[in-house]
């Protein structure tokens, strides 16, 4: 709220405090300045009480960080925090006074050895202040002498001092340069806080090395004691003391129970001790323990058993010796110790019962060897036999017993053999040429066979030797054992396959060497082969396959082998889709054995790209079963392709014919509509110009040439459509003598100008209907009696139509200028005149001929001519006569006459004409008009429906519509009309001049088409027909031929 | 669909901060997400919170302005080495920045900025922005985003500041630090909408100052005199006084048009002086023509609790019951500690969050002192000095 002098008006809320307000405006600003100071000296007691909490938590925290790199960063981190600076360091310092590592720094970047030397710079300068003891505040000069190339702009330090007056740390803080922008001044204010901070930390310090020596000596003290129970613990040992004087024996109790004995009842003295031994022993133990009380400095050394469990026991050692004697030498004191020997008495009693067991075993093996047939031995490194089985004995060395061998070697016994033989060196001669297996075992290590051979008493025997190192049981190699086999036998047995054997595969080479040699023939009729070739086993799994079919697919040979077809270059169609080998034509050959012939499939090259291929697929037939099948292929790429080009070429044809289809009749759109305006005034002009024969002369030139002018864009169109396949011929009920007459009487006026005679002659067994193209027949007539008028300038044209078995024979003849022989050979082509004189003189585009020739062969007919030059010209063509289902076939009995016109025939007559066009609406007012008609126009088709409506069904006697207006087109305007109207007849009038538009028309429910440029007798004919047959309540028969040369 | 967590801490030690931040935020398990936007105080280095930030999660973008101090679920908290953040995870936003705005260029550079957002993500429905807190043109700036945006699109979020002593900025983007750019973060999450609002509780005193030669944000003079002196001694305050001594004091009142008056609960908007040159010129938060009448203004504790509650009831009427998925706030850091002491401040944010709590724990909250706040105002973006704006986002 502002007043007019612009002062504010105390806010709404606060009107009763308004004129209190208003007396204190001039010192409020000094009020809010105080007011501020107050509520900053707040701000600075909340922060002091932060900054303590701070402190305090830091202490807690301090406390339990026992990694000194941790504390000394949590101090450097508190630094920062509590005092609220751009970084803070602390150098922690050992006994010897040096600075110790790590340092703690947060804040500021700086090398260790920097920080060193600062750290040491620091503390000299502090120490040498008078109050070295507190907290200094560093102006930039010291700083940059403490700190040099560290831009430091303030700083704060302080010592650490123990109770001792000894540096345990130092701390600094402060800002950088650039920090003092932003962060609090060092003061001496913040100092004091700093100091106290300093003695708190020393505080902390000590703390932690009182802390840490207690600890260590506590550790040292915890491991000797887990060192000494270790020991208890390993040994099992209990230690005793014999009070000789009072007989008491006293234990640690906690060790009795490693004895056996409970630890709440021990024996208390010697003979409760003796009692528990087992009565065997106690004699025994009562005589070592007489002897060690005898001897001096003898000791007790004694293992008996004692009771554990009533009558179980364990066995016990015990040893002691008497440690103070009386002075008349009498035992006082003794200790020992006693341990549980249990477990070792039982090694002792196993490994005696083990020796036993040895034997036991030696001898089961002497017994069990020497009575196997093979040969068992053992030999020492040096060869000599340790141990050797009766056989070996026997068999071998023909040693008098087993205990012969031991000590001696192998060739000891042969020598001995052979020096009984002298005279036959061949006597034994066993080993002698075999390598030496004891060695070569030795060095491999581990077991080994051999065969080994030589004579033993003259006979060649063959022995199957095994043999291995022989170690003791430390693992260490101290000989070999061995054993064999005589195999002699199995040897000759051998040699006998051998020799079969030998003689098989001398066999087997010479039908491997035929084989190869078909494979070879086979392998060269594959590699030449231009097709690709593949065999496959029954699985589908590729056998072989030829160099063409590698190339084809881009692989080499040995990466289709074994590989499967399908998998490899048959998995998916030429649209990518995967491709079941259940569906695969290849694969049913194999599964049905059928041959398989496809030409439309592809196979994949190795790169990825599919290949159109032709295959055929051949099972093989071995046994009844398949066995597997061959498959040649061609690649189809090239052929394909032309197919494919050929098809853009077609494609590209049609499309080519298409848009110059599209583009003519868009032309033809386009003339039409002025071109229906210039006609139209040029009618208009001609009919109301009669007392102005230069005015008429002019208006019949427009007309003659505007009509010449329209001939031509329809029979380019007719030609294009022609061209592009796109001329259909319709099939209905005709009646010929309208279809002669309407095309007589459209050339009516030429010949009567020209003076000719036009004679029509109906023979008398035309037929009356038929069934025909009306359109296209009317538009061949009328282009021949056309060209006979223009080609005649005097006689007479006669079209004769005649039935001629299954064919009417149609006939034009004229006494005009004739054709040579060469013109009538080219007479029928496109853009053909009988000469290139003719196109001046006669003018025309030379395409009604050859329109009429392609008419005629479309409805199955054909055309022909004889001429004469100066003579005249004969064109007839034939055309294949199809009865009207249920129309007349009887002859038409009256000749054509023209119909004498009527002045103002349309009189009585509403129209209501729809046209968007302004001139096309000037032109059909005059001429309906002028007709006599009462014309109602309408913009567009919405106009036009709502003038139907409003005006009542009854108000027009008929409807001209056009068919592209805005607003509303008009089939759906004639649709509306006539769900209202159903009666009223409508007719279409369009400027695009194709049967489709025709179609159209029809179908949305009008009765009749006409085609612009619009001819007005032909108008006022269909007007005539429509409201006659609908004040007569009746349709007319067939649709009014529409306008010539409009399809 | 975006998700929002939050965290905050005071911590001297950057990596330690962030870390700290980041599992209370998301969780000792995984921590990464896709976006992270950090509001620091001014002592901390937005450069080595940024790199543990993105080693902590490497997928995300990472945006960080510096303040006064922060305000988070925790609490509030103005040291010089404050951290907060909110994570979010989700696909449907989009980062942009731009450098070198300054008051001269800042319409030109928020056209360029809100362009860069549009591309980048052009589904945005709102934008949290961050601006410099020094030589900038908020009204350039709102101006700019709306010829891009359009109106309807909500801007929320602050001016960055230092702590108010007026002599930097910062604001970072990834990798790099700024002192003079901009960044946006554009949410398209269509099941999100916002609601912003932004009292003060200032009154205007006395008679107008009249801006009598200006430029763009820059006031020469202010009643035919150089504006900082005359400014100073308007003021009560010496001609040693600093800026830091001129913001509690010293919001500037220009007055409003009834409707907006009616809509904001007080006839007046404030604005603050960031800096002041060396020719006496003061650096005003918005654009100034000459012939602007400016108020002197006090504080009244009193209306600024009423108006904090006003505040509440208007969110609560259109959170229609619902809590929200997460709330962006930003003080003026004048509402700080030069103006509450902790107890009241803690109040403050008390009375704020409580409303906004389930079962007395507070929706990811991420706040700041700066300079200057945006939230709407009469339908369209507004920048305002001297307020808590909130920037409530609820799920539709």
């Amino acid at each position: 709220m502002i007043d007019e002098t612009g002062r504010i008006a105390a806010p709404a809320a606060q009107a009763a405090e308004t004129r209190r307000d208003e007396e204190s405006i001039p010192k409020l600003p000094a009020y809010s300045v105080i007011q501020q100071q107050l509520i900053d000296a707040r701000d600075r007691l909340d922060r002091e009480v932060t900054r303590l909490t701070r402190m305090h938590a830091f202490n807690a925290r301090a406390l339990r960080l026992d990694d000194d790199a941790e504390f000394i960063q949590a101090v450097a981190e508190a630094i920062v925090d509590i005092f609220e600076l751009e970084f803070g360091t602390c150098w922690l310092f050992d006994d010897s006074g040096r600075i110790g590592e790590p340092i703690g720094i947060l804040g500021l970047q700086a090398e260790m050895g920097c920080l060193h030397e600062a750290g040491s710079r620091l503390a000299l300068s502090i120490a040498s202040t008078p109050a070295s003891q507190r907290a200094v505040v560093l102006a930039p000069e010291a700083l940059a002498e403490i700190a040099p190339g560290i831009p430091i702009g303030q700083g704060i330090g302080a010592p650490c001092l123990s109770a001792d007056g000894r540096l345990l740390a130092l701390l600094a803080g402060g800002n950088t340069v650039s920090g003092l922008g932003f962060f609090e001044p060092a003061t001496p204010e913040l100092g004091e806080v700093f100091s106290l901070f300093a003695q708190q930390l020393a505080a902390l310090i000590e703390t932690r090395t009182g802390r840490a020596t207690i600890e260590h000596q506590m550790t040292d003290l915890r491991r000797a004691n887990q060192r000494l129970s270790m020991a208890v613990e390993v040994t099992q040992l209990v230690f005793w003391e014999l009070d000789f004087v009072t007989g008491r024996l006293q234990f640690d109790h906690t060790t009795l129970p490693t004895l056996g004995l409970a630890a709440n009842d021990p024996p208390d003295s010697l003979q409760d001790w003796v009692a528990r031994i087992h009565p065997d022993d106690q004699a025994p133990f009562a005589e070592h323990v007489e002897r060690a009380v005898i001897a001096v400095d003898s000791i007790f050394d004694f293992e008996y058993r004692m009771a554990y469990k009533r009558d179980e026991y364990q066995w016990i050692h015990t040893k002691g010796r008497i440690v103070e004697r009386g002075e008349d030498g009498q035992p006082l004191l003794a200790v020992g110790t006693s341990m549980n020997i249990t477990g070792r008495k039982e090694i002792e009693e196993s490994v005696r019962t083990s020796e036993a067991q040895s034997r036991n075993l030696a001898a089961m093996l002497r017994l069990m060897c020497d009575n196997v047939p093979d040969m068992i031995w053992a030999k020492d490194l040096e060869d000599r036999y340790l141990f050797a089985n009766k056989a070996t004995c026997e068999q071998l060395l023909n040693a008098v017993d087993t205990n012969e061998p031991v000590g001696k070697t192998e060739l000891d016994f042969a020598l001995r053999e052979r020096a009984s033989r002298p005279e036959d060196p061949r006597w034994h001669t066993f080993g002698e040429h075999c390598q030496n297996s004891d060695v070569v075992t030795l060095v491999r290590g581990k077991s080994s066979v051999f065969e080994e051979y030589g004579n033993i008493k003259g006979k060649l025997v063959y022995l199957d030797v095994h043999k291995a190192p022989f170690r003791n049981e430390t693992g260490k190699v101290i000989g070999t054992v061995g054993s064999a086999r005589d195999i002699s036998e199995r040897k000759e047995f051998e040699a006998e396959l051998e020799l079969h054997r030998h003689r098989l595969e001398e066999l087997v080479a010479q039908r491997t060497a035929e084989l190869l040699e078909t494979e070879a023939r086979a392998s060269h009729i594959l590699r030449s082969s231009a097709d690709g070739l593949f065999g496959v086993n029954s699985s589908g799994i590729i056998t072989f396959v030829n160099p063409a079919a590698c190339e084809m697919l881009g692989y080499q040979a040995e990466e289709v082998i074994g590989q499967s077809a399908h998998e490899l270059f048959h998995h998916s169609r030429s649209d990518g889709t995967p491709y079941p080998a259940d569906a695969c034509p290849s694969h049913n050959a194999l599964s049905l054995g059928q041959m398989a012939r496809v030409d439309d499939e592809v196979y994949w090259h190795r790169d990825g790209h599919a290949i159109p291929v032709m295959y055929a697929t051949h099972p093989m037939v071995q046994e009844g079963k398949v066995s597997g099948g061959v498959t040649s292929f061609v690649d189809m790429s090239e052929q394909r392709e032309v197919a494919r080009a050929r098809e853009m070429a077609l494609l590209a044809a049609e499309n080519l014919a298409r848009a110059r289809s599209e583009f003519l009749a868009n032309m033809s759109h386009e003339i039409r509509t002025p071109l229906n305006g210039v006609l139209g005034f040029a009618q208009i002009g001609y009919r109301n110009c009669e007392d102005s024969d230069k005015a008429r002369n002019a208006f019949e030139k427009i007309l003659t040439s505007g009509k010449l002018l329209l001939g031509i864009i329809d029979e380019i169109l007719d030609f294009s459509k022609i061209e592009a396949g796109k001329l259909g011929v319709e099939q209905m009920e005709v009646s010929l003598v309208e279809v002669v007459g309407h095309a007589v009487e459209l050339i009516g006026d030429r010949a009567r100008a020209k003076r000719l005679e036009v004679r029509v002659r109906l023979e008398s067994d035309l037929p009356a209907t038929c069934i025909s193209d009306p359109l296209r027949l009317g538009q061949v007539l009328i282009n021949l009696l056309s060209n006979a008028v223009k080609f005649t300038e005097a006689g007479s044209v006669e079209l004769s139509v005649s039935r001629q078995r299954d064919n009417l024979l149609f006939r034009v003849s004229d006494t005009g200028i004739g054709i040579s022989a060469d013109q009538l050979a080219q007479l029928f082509n496109p853009f053909q005149q009988a000469d290139g004189s003719t196109s001046r003189r006669f003018g025309g585009t030379g395409l009604g001929l050859a329109i009429s020739k392609r008419i005629l062969e479309l409805m199955g007919g054909h055309i022909r001519v004889e001429s004469r030059l100066g003579v005249g010209s004969t064109f007839e063509f034939q055309l294949p006569y199809v009865p009207a289902v249920g129309g007349t076939t009887d002859p038409i009995a009256a000749p054509i006459a023209n119909a004498p016109r009527i002045d103002k025939p349309l009189t009585g007559v509403t129209i209501l004409v729809a046209e968007d066009n302004l001139i096309n609406q000037m032109v059909l007012e005059e001429t309906l008009g002028d007709d006599g008609a009462r014309v109602v126009l309408a913009s567009n088709g919405q106009e036009a429906v709502q003038r139907v409506i409003r005006d009542g069904r009854a108000a027009y006697d008929l409807v001209l519509m056009d068919m592209q207006m805005p607003e509303m087109d008009g089939l759906e305007a004639t649709r509306r009309i006539l769900a209202f109207a159903p009666d009223l007849p409508i007719i279409g009038q369009t400027a695009h001049a194709f049967s489709e538009e025709r179609e159209k028309c029809f179908a949305a429910g009008m009765v009749a088409h006409i085609a612009k440029p619009i001819d007005p007798d032909e108008l006022v004919q269909l007007v005539q027909t429509y409201v006659a047959a609908r004040r007569g309540n009746r349709a007319p028969r067939v649709p009014p031929i529409p306008k010539t040369g409009n399809p | 669909m975006l998700e929002f967590f939050s965290a905050s801490t005071r911590m001297a030690n950057p990596r330690r901060a962030i870390t700290e931040c980041l599992e209370v935020a998301l969780g000792l398990d995984d921590q990464d997400c896709d976006l992270v936007i950090v509001n620091a105080s001014i002592g901390h280095d937005l450069g080595e919170l940024i790199a543990q930030t993105r080693v902590k999660c490497p997928s995300a973008r990472v945006v960080a302005t510096s303040c006064a101090g922060v305000v988070g679920r925790e609490g509030v908290s103005e040291s010089m080495k404050d951290v907060a953040l909110m994570a979010i995870r989700g696909r449907e936003f989009a980062v942009a920045h731009k450098n070198g705005i300054f008051g001269h260029n800042s319409f030109e550079k928020a056209v360029e900025l809100a362009t860069a957002l549009k591309q980048a993500e052009p589904a945005t429905s709102m934008v949290y922005l961050i601006c410099p807190g020094i030589d900038i043109d908020n009204n350039g700036v709102i101006s700019g985003f709306e010829s891009v945006f359009g109106p309807e699109v909500t801007l929320f979020g602050a001016t960055a500041s230092d702590n108010m002593r007026g002599t930097a900025t910062f604001q970072a983007v990834d990798g790099q630090v700024f002192q003079h750019a901009a960044f946006a973060v554009g949410f398209a999450d269509p099941t999100l909408e916002v609601d912003t609002q932004a009292p003060h509780g200032f009154v205007a005193i006395g008679e107008p100052l009249v801006v009598t030669r200006a430029e763009g944000h820059r006031i020469f003079e202010l009643d035919g005199r150089p504006a900082w002196p005359e400014y100073l001694v308007k003021l009560g305050l010496p001609a040693t006084a600093t800026l830091a001594d001129t913001i509690p004091i010293g919001a500037l009142a220009e007055q409003l048009s009834p409707e907006l008056a009616g809509e904001y609960g007080n006839e007046h908007i404030l604005r603050v002086v960031t800096h002041h040159d060396a020719d006496g010129a003061l650096q005003y938060a918005t654009s100034c023509a000459a012939g602007t009448r400016l108020w002197l203004t006090m504080r009244d504790e009193e209306r600024i609790f009423k108006d904090l509650d006003r505040l509440i009831v208007a969110m609560e009427r259109q959170a229609r019951g619902r809590k929200p998925v997460a709330v962006f706030q930003a003080d003026c850091l004048a509402r700080g500690r030069r103006l509450f002491n902790r107890i009241m401040k803690e109040e403050l944010v008390q009375r704020m969050q409580h409303p906004f709590s389930t079962d007395g724990t507070p929706p990811p909250w991420l706040g700041m002192y700066g300079f200057g706040e945006y939230a709407r105002l009469g339908g369209a973006n507004a920048y305002h000095n001297y307020t808590t704006a909130l920037a409530a986002l609820y799920r539709k």
